[in-house]
């Protein structure tokens, strides 16, 4: 009975082999690996000892290799190895010259006079000059930009006209000499730097060809990045690794490791991709004791340092019932963060009191409400704005309107999905009927950049940009807030530092009293280090800024 | 010949299907709140900036007014550029679709050779307690997550024997020999494939015992049985012959299920494929990639509904086309 099963079952095995060399067949062909062939050599494909350093991406770079027009972290990661900037941020959050030997305001605060490194080479061997730095910021002012000017441009004299195509030259940017560019300011614009270490230069002599409103399509030029930095691009296999290797010419010093890889690990593999060997480096994504212990076992070394991102509750200041600022502050106290910190991200993260980051130099750390849980002192601030509960239900109520407040959040990162609830919950305590409401990020960030959309609270994260403060105001509604208006145009337009010190921590204290979003945490940053490599050091804004230094044993 | 007149009478059809599913997705997905710039642009870029970027990429333009647009160039095989990525859509999925047929193609043979012989199995024995715990067996590995399945088969083979790579397509910077290749990408397909299959394989076994175990309970094949042919013949004369068409009928439609490509699977694994990059264009309303991927699959779906019809034909005698 059963023979002839095992005889029809041999032949179905016989038939699925060779399907399955069919298929091997077929991966051999149909695969889109980007993988190299070649005959010669090892041919055991392992990497090579000690000439290659993996580092791991959440996610696949979209390719936008274009210093000014991407936008994914993970493109940014190989546009700051491939391209170089005028200035970086070191450790204590200050700017050194990087591209730039010098920088220099003017007393008027209206000229910012970079000079430039000589002998500075592009990857394809020709001369880099301040026409490339002219060249790099007056394409972002073009009419035909495809993205949003970045804020300092606008600033800058004739912007208008030459964004509107009325001149051919942008007066802004001039330069004096093959070392020197001058940044002429209309308006004085304090958070100029920022942006000269967000954004690097890219080269003239290969995108001034391509109109710049075709800039983020330009696929062959996107694909084949020539920069000034550390490393230079050698192949990009989408959805898989970008991988670069050594500038010997670099004026930072030549890299010590020959390749850089930066491969595609999902943050959820992570974990297992550096126990496994397969990746070198890489940034975790949670902090969760079990695998901090993980780490430990296997003798691999976790970096942990200060985020340099927020979450926070906006809140919509125009919404009457959070008009009364009392009333947000009431929220503040309501919410447990370091309850949020503790339990979400296992005590690694700090909180924070005002849109900045608390090692930030001018972040005014003595002179700013702590806004310590409280649900007493949140109860009596909203009894003061006229919040009771007069019908015994439970709900705060006034004028006989019920307290309801609906919390929106994004779905995508998993400690602010978390956070929701918890915070729910927490206003529930102080008797506001509080409700959930998930969207994807998109639908989310839509709420917040409609103007006309009003909302209660949403919950949201945003980088810390140094020197440049109050950027998405508009989301809460506070950026028509007179007072906050004219707090943020003093800092914007005073260059001298100890005049700036003085208008940042007058902003950042205004802020923290008017409480237009709940500052809820900043989670640190962990890199899981494998135990061969050597040299790695990260600052809270810089990853890469010592990237020349690190080696790998094997 | 009439076969060939069918054929050509259904794509037409299919063309018209084509028309009315392009019309449909698009609307759906306009009608989305968000826009594909949200994420572009810096928190810095003000309502006004926003406003003047958004409306010379024609996002103001009346819905059927951009569907129009989107049409005529589609006809043209222009199928526009990705809004994220900046790259020619049809070049994007190009670039993607062979690895997630690869990985599919794998576990529909993988699941169709396990489940053939347990299928057949199970009729067999219909009805009996090995048929019973061979059914929960199967309910059972269909009911795991494939996250939490990936999960398990990753530490497993990953992090504790170390012996296969816990993602990708391929070892960054490989270099080798063809041979060489081919082993490195069997490695990272291993796991993605078997948890594919492991969701798969189950339905396809429970269609096999359903349909062989239709036809032994048939008149005929008892008669068979009685008149003493063995049970080779049966099975593989008669059964088989009978039972092929339902199974050719549930493989051709698994066809498109293999292009949409299992999204989990290839994000845990980090596979480049299909899946993954449609979910990344419907949450970054990135709708020229959107629309191309949708097409793709509608295409995909219309031609293995027509391929699965004329196998019929083709199959069993007994169904002719209608003149």
């Amino acid at each position: 009975m059963t023979t002839f099963t095992i005889q029809r079952l041999w032949r179905k095995v016989a038939a699925a082999g060779l399907a399955v060399a069919c298929t091997a067949g077929l991966v051999a062909c149909g695969v889109n690996t980007g993988a190299g062939t070649t005959t010669g050599g090892s041919g055991t494909g392992s990497s090579q000892t000690g000439d290659t350093i993996r580092y791991a991406l959440w996610s696949n770079p979209n390719g936008q290799f274009n210093p000014v027009t991407y936008f994914t972290d993970y493109d940014r990661a190989i546009i700051f190895n491939v391209y170089s900037r005028l200035v970086v941020l070191d450790k204590d959050q200050n700017y050194q010259p990087s591209l730039a030997k010098s920088y220099e305001w003017s007393k008027d605060g209206k000229t910012l006079t970079f000079k430039l490194r000589d002998g500075v080479k592009w990857h394809d061997g020709k001369d880099f000059t301040s026409a490339d730095v002219a060249f790099t910021y007056t394409a972002t002012a073009d009419k035909d930009f495809p993205l949003d000017p970045p804020a300092l441009v606008t600033y800058l004299e004739g912007y208008d006209d030459f964004h509107a195509g009325k001149t051919k030259d942008f007066p802004g940017i001039t330069t004096p000499d093959d070392t020197t560019v001058e940044f002429h300011f209309a308006k004085t614009y304090s958070g100029a730097l920022t942006t000269f270490s967000d954004k690097p230069i890219l080269a003239k002599h290969v995108w001034e060809s391509t109109p710049v409103g075709q800039w983020n399509k330009a696929t062959d030029l996107l694909k084949n990045p020539i920069g000034t930095g550390p490393y230079k691009f050698k192949e990009f296999v989408d959805g898989q690794y970008v991988s670069l290797t050594a500038n010997d010419d670099y004026f930072g010093g030549k890299p010590k490791t020959k390749n850089l890889i930066f491969k595609v690990v999902s943050p959820d593999t992570l974990q297992t991709a550096v126990i496994n060997n397969e990746v070198d480096l890489g940034e975790i994504s949670n902090f969760n004791s079990k695998e901090l212990d993980t780490y430990k076992s296997e003798n691999i070394n976790v970096v942990e340092n200060e985020g340099n991102g927020g979450q926070y509750l906006a809140f919509d200041v125009k919404n009457p019932k959070l008009a009364d600022k009392r009333v947000r502050q009431a929220l503040l106290y309501a919410i447990d963060r370091k309850g949020l910190i503790d339990s979400l991200l296992y005590g690694h993260g700090v909180t924070f009191n005002a849109q900045a980051q608390p090692s930030d130099p001018y972040y005014p750390t003595d002179e700013l409400n702590d806004y310590a849980y409280s649900k007493d002192k949140a109860k009596e601030l909203l009894k003061e704005a006229g919040w009771t509960d007069t019908d015994g239900d439970g709900i705060l109520d006034k004028n006989g309107e019920k307290f309801t407040f609906t919390i929106n959040y994004p779905s995508g990162n998993k400690t602010r999905e978390l956070s929701a609830p918890i915070i729910q919950k927490n206003f529930q305590d102080i008797g506001i009927d509080a409700k959930l409401s998930e969207a994807d990020f998109n639908t989310t960030l839509a709420i917040l950049q409609d103007p006309d959309k009003q909302y209660d609270g949403v919950l949201m994260g945003a980088t810390f940009r140094p020197q440049q403060y109050g950027t998405n105001n508009w989301w809460t509604r506070w950026d028509e807030n007179a007072e906050a208006k004219a707090a943020l145009d003093k800092v914007n337009t005073t260059t001298d530092a100890d005049a700036l010190k003085a208008a940042v921590n007058d902003y950042l204290k205004l802020e923290n009293e008017e409480v237009p979003m709940a500052f809820l945490y900043i989670p640190n940053q962990g890199t899981a280090v494998r135990p061969e490599v050597k040299g790695f050091e990260r600052s809270t804004y810089e990853i890469f800024s010592n990237v020349t230094d690190w080696t790998i044993s094997k | 010949m009439p076969i060939v007149r069918y054929i050509v009478r259904r794509l037409a059809i299919a063309l018209l299907v084509l028309f009315g599913i392009s019309l449909i997705v698009f609307t759906v997905i306009n009608l989305q709140p968000g826009n594909p710039y949200a994420t572009m642009f810096s928190p810095q870029a003000d309502a006004a900036t926003r406003e003047e970027l958004l409306r010379k990429v024609g996002y103001y333009d009346p819905i059927w007014l951009k569907y129009v647009k989107w049409l005529g160039r589609a006809v043209q095989g222009d199928l526009g550029y990705s809004i994220q990525l900046g790259l020619p859509v049809s070049a994007v999925i190009a670039s993607r679709v062979g690895n997630t047929l690869v990985l599919t193609l794998a576990a529909a043979v993988i699941a169709f050779v396990i489940a053939l012989p347990v299928g057949i199995y199970s009729a067999i024995r219909r009805g009996r307690v090995s048929d019973r715990v061979i059914t929960i067996v199967t309910f059972g590995i269909m009911s795991i997550p494939a996250f939490f399945l990936a999960m398990i088969l990753i530490r497993l083979f990953s992090a504790q024997l170390k012996i296969l790579p816990s993602s990708g397509i391929i070892t960054p910077g490989f270099t080798g020999s063809s041979w060489d290749v081919t082993v490195d990408v069997i490695k990272h397909l291993v796991m993605p494939a078997t948890v594919l299959a492991a969701l798969s394989f189950a339905t396809y076994s429970r269609y096999i015992r359903s349909s062989v175990s239709e036809i032994l309970d048939t008149d005929y094949v008892r008669a068979l049985f009685a008149k003493g042919v063995s049970r080779r013949k049966v099975l593989g004369k008669h059964v088989m012959k009978n039972a092929a068409k339902p199974i050719i009928t549930v493989l051709t439609l698994a066809v498109p299920g293999l292009l949409s490509g299992a999204l989990i699977t290839e994000t845990v694994f980090s596979w480049p494929g299909l899946g993954r990059l449609g979910y990344e264009a419907a949450v970054g309303r990135d709708y020229p990639l959107l629309m191309g991927i949708t097409l793709l699959l509608a295409v995909a779906t219309l031609l293995a509904n027509l391929l699965a019809d004329v196998l019929y034909i083709v199959v069993d005698p007994r169904i002719r086309v209608q003149s």
